[in-house]
């Protein structure tokens, strides 16, 4: 299923798919950019009613909607900027060198120098892809990056652990931290490739067509990138199950203690504390299972985020969550304080 | 060298009638001269704005109106000049060939 928008091209309506848009929208601008000048207007206008024409016989043979097959086809008949450029280039033709032949040189605008950003690639990725963007962002190489974290995470895990797992959380928060490299400019940004009509749709091009990027990828990366998903499976199958026990067993000792509440204030395990109030011990106890629940619960909603593709939380969600959490454990623990002896 | 031609080739074939560029693209088609359509059109540009070419909006039956390519004075003298040359080129070709 495709989104798909009505277009006019030289005075014809068609309805054509998302993908095809942006692609066919790209080529136009490329062209633009090729020929400049009142006379690239008209050389462009010229193309764009070659195009309708083409399309009109596509929707006379049956076709309802202009796909992206439709636009590559078109875009392989007409030839590409570089094509045309290339031909306009080199055009003494026999008896005809005179005054007249002059074209405008088809180059694309200067490349201006971009500032590279640090993004998470999102085409190269084993967890978050956070070491990839930084390999990029770096200019090292992604792999022996991969490999030297991974040997100082494996060597601290034996020598010093607390370093190891600092590293994890590390990892962690840069993922949540760092934005995602998802738009084709955000892409050629993280690469620090000059962001230039060209650029943006040879990107296009290249996420268009998600087999060439597993192509595209090297052996250490594929190794990589099938211990990250394996990994990442067991870890998410361990916190879901883990989740879903707490889950249970939070809910049963919630039920436990509003069934039997005042059994547990007068004569129950929680009646003798060494002094404690047994009544603000119990509150305690239920804002921590409360506290727990919910993270828990968003546990259990992250693995499934995380390995089915289910959708994810909004940001509002997220916050109210990790809000209310805080106040509960804040509450748990005021209150432990309110329940200890006065001595 | 094939490029080359591709001008004498349109003017050429707009010697007789007008045309509007998807019909000279269906003959050159045919005569197997062109490979990506696009390159015609940076031509007929260039042709027109050196008076060679003049163009005028036909409405067509189908669509909205085209621009029909016809030769002026000019372009008529220049396609005689070209014709000239290419016969004397094919010539000496054909001479040194039969050798």
């Amino acid at each position: 299923m495709k989104k798909t928008f009505p277009v006019n091209i030289n005075g014809t309506i068609f309805y054509i798919d998302e993908d095809a848009y942006a692609l066919l929208n790209t080529y136009l601008e490329q062209l633009k950019v090729a020929f400049k000048g009142p006379e690239g207007a008209e050389i462009v206008a010229d193309i764009e009613a070659r195009i309708s024409e083409i399309f009109s016989e596509t929707i006379a043979s049956g076709a309802r909607v202009i796909v992206l097959e439709d636009v590559n086809m078109v875009i392989e008949q007409m030839g590409t900027p570089s094509d045309l450029g290339a031909d306009s280039g080199q055009e003494p033709c026999a008896g005809s060198d005179d005054n007249n032949m002059q074209s405008p040189p088809p180059f694309p605008p200067q490349p201006q120098q971009v500032r590279k950003r640090l993004y998470r690639d999102m085409n190269n990725k084993v967890f978050g892809g956070v070491l990839s963007g930084l390999a990029c962002y770096a200019g090292w190489t992604t792999n022996v990056l991969r490999f030297l974290v991974f040997l100082v995470w494996f060597l601290c895990l034996f020598g010093a652990w607390p370093l190891s797992w600092s590293l994890v959380i590390c990892y962690l928060l840069a993922w949540m931290i760092i934005p995602p490299a998802i738009s084709a400019p955000q892409y050629l940004e993280m690469k620090g490739t000059p962001i230039t009509v060209n650029n943006v749709g040879q990107t296009i091009l290249y996420s268009a067509w998600p087999a060439a990027q597993k192509h595209a990828r090297s052996v250490a990366g594929s190794f990589f990138n099938i211990v990250g998903k394996t990994i990442l499976i067991i870890t998410g199958i361990f916190a879901a199950a883990f989740g879903m026990v707490s889950l249970f067993v939070l809910a049963v000792c919630c039920m436990a203690f509003s069934e039997h509440w005042s059994y547990l204030m007068h004569a129950g395990p929680l009646s003798d504390l060494h002094g404690f109030d047994p009544f603000f011990v119990g509150i305690a106890l239920i804002s921590l299972s409360l506290a727990a629940i919910i993270f828990c619960a968003a546990l259990i909603w992250a693995v499934c985020n995380g390995l089915f593709k289910a959708k994810g939380a909004s940001p509002a969600v997220i916050i109210s969550a990790v809000v209310t959490d805080i106040i509960l454990v804040v509450l748990g623990a005021v209150f432990f304080i309110m329940a200890r002896p006065a001595f | 060298m094939r490029k080359g031609m591709l001008e004498f080739c349109v003017l050429l074939i707009l010697r007789h009638k007008a045309a509007y560029a998807s019909e000279m693209i269906a003959e050159l088609k045919e005569a197997k001269l062109i490979v990506v359509e696009g390159t015609l059109y940076p031509l007929l540009t260039r042709l027109k704005n050196d008076g060679l070419l003049a163009y005028e909006w036909q409405e067509s039956t189908s669509g909205p109106p085209r621009k029909y390519y016809s030769l002026t004075t000019a372009g008529m003298e220049f396609l005689e000049q070209l014709s000239q040359s290419w016969n004397e080129i094919s010539q000496s070709v054909s001479h040194l060939q039969s050798l």
